[in-house]
């Protein structure tokens, strides 16, 4: 069953009645959870603390595996692929966003840009240009060579959404990527993500506690007693 | 893209990293398998160069013969000779006087000696014949001599020098007639022919050995089986090729001791780069789980992390190779293949490089390396990224680990492996239950940390409490730290109490034996020097001596398998021989009607197999003679075994009133230095008499025996450094992992000197852990080395003994290096500014 708002039609993800526990005992944190998010769709879930937004993230990124349920991504049941296959899915066609930047330390900007270029692959020749493009775009070009030390945490961000898009996946997870940044930072960097997940019409979710940052979702999505539920945009 | 792309990716993203941000660490790693690389090649290179040079010489010596027929050094009649010449079966048979004759030189050994004849030995000994030259009877000159290039170059000597030694108690001058060219052959040896060597060495009509080769149509150990039966007491019909082997069998269990030292050495190596991988796994694991979101697979990890240990191996492992034949050739010069232990009696064993042993050096020290890395590995592949992106999941894993059952199981293995006897005359199952008993003591390392920290109560004091409860929230790192350090400190504790223990047990052994003032022979191990009854009589008549006592020693031969055994006839009384001799254990009975009484060293009732009381045929004088097992004394100076009968009895049944050795007590207020002057002017043979003090003796024996455990001092510092290698590894692993941690301290108002010292509480408190941990295990461990090894591998006991104050420093010196090195670690971790260190993701 679609979640509210949704059609099935060009989906890149459809999440069909998940459910996950984690004690026997304990309340289902996503309990028949269903959604379906569009190509080029931007969507914001939100949720009270413990509600289960990280580990639904992790299920759609397939890091998680649900008690049961699907996962659809581009058409594939993730549930139906083993561990290797799901990383393979997950580093072509998925990007991500942390909170915590994870930024690696210990490469340069620009390394750490090309890093899932280079996990699939592309030729350097190829990989460098791209990335620099992509930190271009992301207006941190002259950092390329900078050490991640260095820069503040807008900065950081900006190099995660960079990493995030520079293999042009259809989808993009945000776990509150401004959970660590002041309003104003947290409103460039969502700024910059609207505007490259438009460029690539790359579909993204966003998870987040801050209204303000929800609003720069397409739409907004609440979880709430293991089910997403519309919320007022 | 294909799986290693992405495993070559991650490893360069996880290592270079690493190399960046902690070379010193990974430095300190690569040290730990090179060292214990180090050891394990030298051994090997010292041994191989000792056992192939030993080989060598004896198939020099013994050509082509198919069998050996050996007496004792005083020889046989040469008519069996004659028989053994007419038997069907032999196509040759060549006589040879085999011989350890004295030099009348002072600190000079014997010089062994072959008298053959030299047409018959041509057959045999080709190569050493054939080197003689062309003209071979300029040698029949009695008082000719041809020395090996390696005698001629010890001795200074040359062509047509004069060598002067000793025969009974006489001195007699030899002449140099040639030297061997130098790849004829490669050890100290003199030729002569075979009749003059009887003649001038007092041997006429005695042979001590003869070689035959046999026609082809007969099996050669059937023939060996039938001579043997035709031959006299104490002279025995051997294969040619355990007459080859026997030198490398006699020293075996010293090699293979050796070997096993080195190979825990390397596993000590091993378990450190365990420790250092798990810890460093644990703070790079969101790293990990970063590479594992963006696509790296499960396998591609696990090959990244265990590449990662194989380039340390690679690394480690060539070090240790280069450092190792360093090592081997600086010991080959300056203390010899035997390292000064008497195991190997030669000189010269040559340094050589074995290319495909060091190449597979490099691969056993590669492969536990990788060893040590496979488990942090496949833990790291399977940890669920998700987790470790939010934190908080860094000790879930050793909590989940089933050690404590493994650990007891495998302790009470080692337990129940270390009363089975040996294996080949190896102590087998004594290694296996020390390899046992140490990985199932780190095993229960878990548990009993923590019981023993669960234990410690709160003080009240911030800083001793923070420190505390870090240890117990953070227990699988703590864990994996101790390890390290109680297998390292474990290790040198045993061994520590080991040879502490042997060198008690041997000073003690020595006083037993070295009773009187000066200690008195004509050239050490030879054959021909004697002391006759009026040498020995001026020696007791001489101003100053109060008395002195008269030993007659020669090796006899009870079984063609095993090297001969040392007879020593002495005076002793059959009454109270614990007063002469460290005597162990005592027959009931003083005497048996019909036998003399025979003491017996460990040795000889291991290796044979007597008991107290039983009556044993000894071969003596060419005849077979009754003697029952008095008792069983201790002895660390034959390695094969020693036998003790009473003078009298030797001299009643052989005629021989001979002596090799003698005791002198000194009047009092005498001084040594006169007395042995004295001696030396009242004695023929002067310069062949070696002279010594008791206390000097002792003292040169000590430093010998020190020289001999050369290597196990090695390996205890070995271990000592793989040890504080260890305690530095995990202590900048863990301060570098805390760095936000010692931020947020700092903001909330802690000083700067209360989080160093709560660091060094942390590092003192592992520490004392360990090192108590370490002394109760390397104590049970001591007591296999002590009571197993030691007895199973050399067939003599010793007492225990614990060096107390040595392991009190020991210690104490581990748990000053971990405070230092947590104070060091924490300085630089905390060199940034506290608001810096808040910030950082990693």
């Amino acid at each position: 069953m679609a979640a509210p708002g949704t059609s099935a039609t060009n989906s890149v993800l459809t999440l069909d009645a998940l459910r996950k526990r984690y004690r026997p005992e304990g309340a289902a944190l996503l309990d028949g959870l269903n959604l379906v998010l569009r190509q080029g769709e931007f969507i914001a879930i939100m949720g009270e603390s413990g509600a289960g937004k990280s580990t639904l993230l992790n299920i759609i990124a397939g890091l998680d595996r649900p008690d049961s349920g699907r996962v659809l991504l581009e058409g594939t049941d993730l549930c139906s692929l083993d561990d290797d296959a799901i990383t393979r899915l997950r580093r072509a066609r998925i990007g991500f966003v942390f909170q915590a930047f994870h930024i690696l330390p210990y490469l340069t900007v620009l390394q750490n840009v090309m890093l899932p270029l280079d996990l699939l692959g592309v030729p350097r020749s190829q990989r460098e240009p791209r990335a620099l493009q992509w930190l271009e775009r992301c207006a941190i070009g002259a950092l390329a060579q900078a050490y991640p030390r260095e820069l503040s945490g807008g900065e950081l961000q900006r190099i995660a959404v960079a990493r995030a898009l520079v293999h042009e996946p259809a989808l993009v997870l945000a776990d509150e990527p401004t959970g660590n940044l002041d309003a104003g930072t947290a409103g460039q960097i969502l700024r910059l993500l609207r505007e490259q997940l438009q460029a690539t019409a790359a579909s993204a979710i966003l998870i987040t506690h801050s209204p303000a940052a929800a609003q720069s979702a397409d739409r907004i999505v609440r979880l709430q007693a293991g089910r997403l539920e519309a919320a007022a945009a | 893209m294909n799986a290693g792309h992405g495993a070559w990716v991650a490893w360069r993203v996880l290592s270079l990293a690493q190399l960046r941000e902690q070379p010193l660490r990974v430095c300190s790693t690569i040290l730990a398998i090179g060292l214990g690389v180090a050891l394990g090649a030298a051994v090997y290179l010292i041994n191989t160069a000792a056992v192939t040079q030993f080989d060598q010489a004896t198939r020099r010596l013994l050509g082509n013969a198919d069998v050996v027929v050996r007496g004792p050094a005083a020889g046989f009649d040469e008519a069996i000779f004659a028989t053994l010449a007419a038997d069907a079966a032999v196509s040759v048979a060549s006589p040879v006087l085999e011989l350890d004759l004295a030099l009348s030189r002072a600190h000079t050994p014997a010089l062994k000696i072959l008298g053959l004849d030299p047409f018959r030995a041509a057959a045999l000994q080709p190569e050493l014949i054939g080197a003689l030259g062309e003209d071979t009877t300029a040698l029949f000159a009695h008082d000719a001599i041809v020395l090996s290039r390696p005698a001629a170059d010890a001795l200074g000597l040359h062509r047509q020098d004069a060598l002067p030694v000793v025969v009974g108690g006489a001195v007699k001058t030899l002449r140099v007639i040639d030297i061997l060219p130098a790849d004829a052959y490669q050890d100290p040896i003199g030729i002569m022919d075979i009749a003059a060597a009887q003649w001038t060495l007092e041997r006429l009509g005695r042979l001590n050995r003869v070689d035959l080769r046999l026609r082809p149509a007969f099996e050669p150990e059937s023939v060996r089986v039938r001579l043997g039966g035709t031959l006299p007491a104490g002279v025995f019909a051997l294969s040619a090729q355990i007459e080859r082997g026997r030198g490398a069998t006699v020293t075996r269990a010293y090699r293979v001791n050796l070997d096993m030292l080195a190979l825990v050495a390397l596993l000590t190596g091993a378990f450190l780069v365990f420790s250092t991988q798990w810890l460093s796994v644990l703070r790079r694991r969101v790293a990990l789980a970063l590479l594992r979101a963006l696509g790296v697979t499960r396998a591609q990890l696990r090959l990244a992390l265990l590449a990662e240990t194989a380039v340390t191996g690679v690394l480690g492992s060539t070090l240790g190779v280069v450092l190792g034949a360093l090592a081997a050739a600086l010991t080959l010069h300056y203390l010899g293949a035997d390292l000064g232990s008497r195991q190997f009696a030669m000189l010269g064993a040559a340094f050589r490089i074995h290319v495909a042993a060091l190449l597979g050096f490099v691969l056993i020290g590669t492969a536990a390396a990788c060893a040590g890395g496979v488990l942090p590995a496949i833990q790291a592949a399977r940890r669920p990224p998700a987790l470790a992106l939010k934190a908080g999941d860094a000790e879930q894993d050793l909590s989940r680990l089933p050690s404590t059952a493994a650990g007891l199981v495998l302790g009470a293995a080692g337990a129940l492996l270390a009363w089975l006897p040996p294996i080949g005359g190896l102590p087998v199952a004594g290694y296996v239950s020390i390899a046992a008993l140490l990985f199932g003591s780190v095993l229960l390392v878990p548990a009993a940390t923590r019981r023993c920290l669960s234990a410690v109560p709160a003080t009240g004091r911030l800083v001793l409490d923070t420190a505390f409860a870090q240890l117990r929230g953070s227990l699988g790192s703590t864990t994996v730290s101790l390890s390290s350090i109680i297998v390292s400190f474990s290790l040198m504790v045993a061994m520590a109490i080991m040879v502490h223990s042997f060198r008690d047990s041997f000073e003690l052994w020595l006083g037993k034996l070295l009773p009187a003032d000066l200690q008195l022979r004509l050239s050490s191990g030879s054959d021909t020097a004697t002391l006759s009854v009026p040498m020995q009589n001026r020696i007791a008549a001489l101003p100053g001596v109060a008395r002195a006592q008269f030993r007659r020693t020669q090796p006899i031969l009870l079984n063609a398998e095993r090297a001969a055994v040392m007879l020593i006839a002495r005076d002793l009384s059959s009454e109270h021989p614990a007063d002469t001799l460290p005597l162990l254990r005592e027959a009931p009975q003083a005497t048996v009607a019909g036998a003399a009484p025979a003491w017996i060293s460990e040795s000889v009732q291991d290796l044979y197999g007597y008991e107290l009381g039983q009556i044993v045929n000894l071969p003596l004088g060419g005849r077979t003679e009754r003697f029952f097992i008095a008792g069983v004394w201790r002895d660390y100076s034959h390695p094969a075994g020693a036998i003790v009968i009473r003078r009298e009895d030797y001299t009643r049944l052989t005629g021989d009133t001979t002596a090799t050795e003698a005791s002198v007590w000194q009047q009092p207020h005498e001084r040594a230095t006169a007395i042995e002057a004295r001696i030396r002017a009242a004695l023929a043979p002067a310069a062949a008499l070696e002279v010594i003090s008791s206390p000097d003796l002792r003292e040169r024996s000590l430093q010998a025996f020190d020289r001999a455990f050369a290597i196990t001092y090695a390996l205890e510092a070995v271990a000592v450094l793989i040890g504080l290698i260890g305690v530095s590894v995990a202590a900048s692993s863990t301060a570098l992992a805390r760095r936000a941690q010692f931020g947020m301290l700092r903001h909330i108002g802690m000083l700067r000197r209360q989080v160093l010292w709560m660091l060094a509480s942390e590092g003192m408190a592992l520490s004392t852990l360990a090192v108590l941990y370490g002394l109760l295990l390397g104590g049970a461990l001591s007591l296999i080395l002590v009571y197993v090894i030691n007895r199973q591998s050399f067939n003599w006991s010793i007492d225990l003994s614990v060096p107390w104050l040595q392991l009190a420093l020991l210690g104490g010196a581990l748990i000053g290096a971990s405070a230092l090195t947590a104070l060091w670690s924490g300085r630089a971790a905390m060199s940034q500014d506290p608001i810096r260190a808040v910030r950082e993701d990693w």
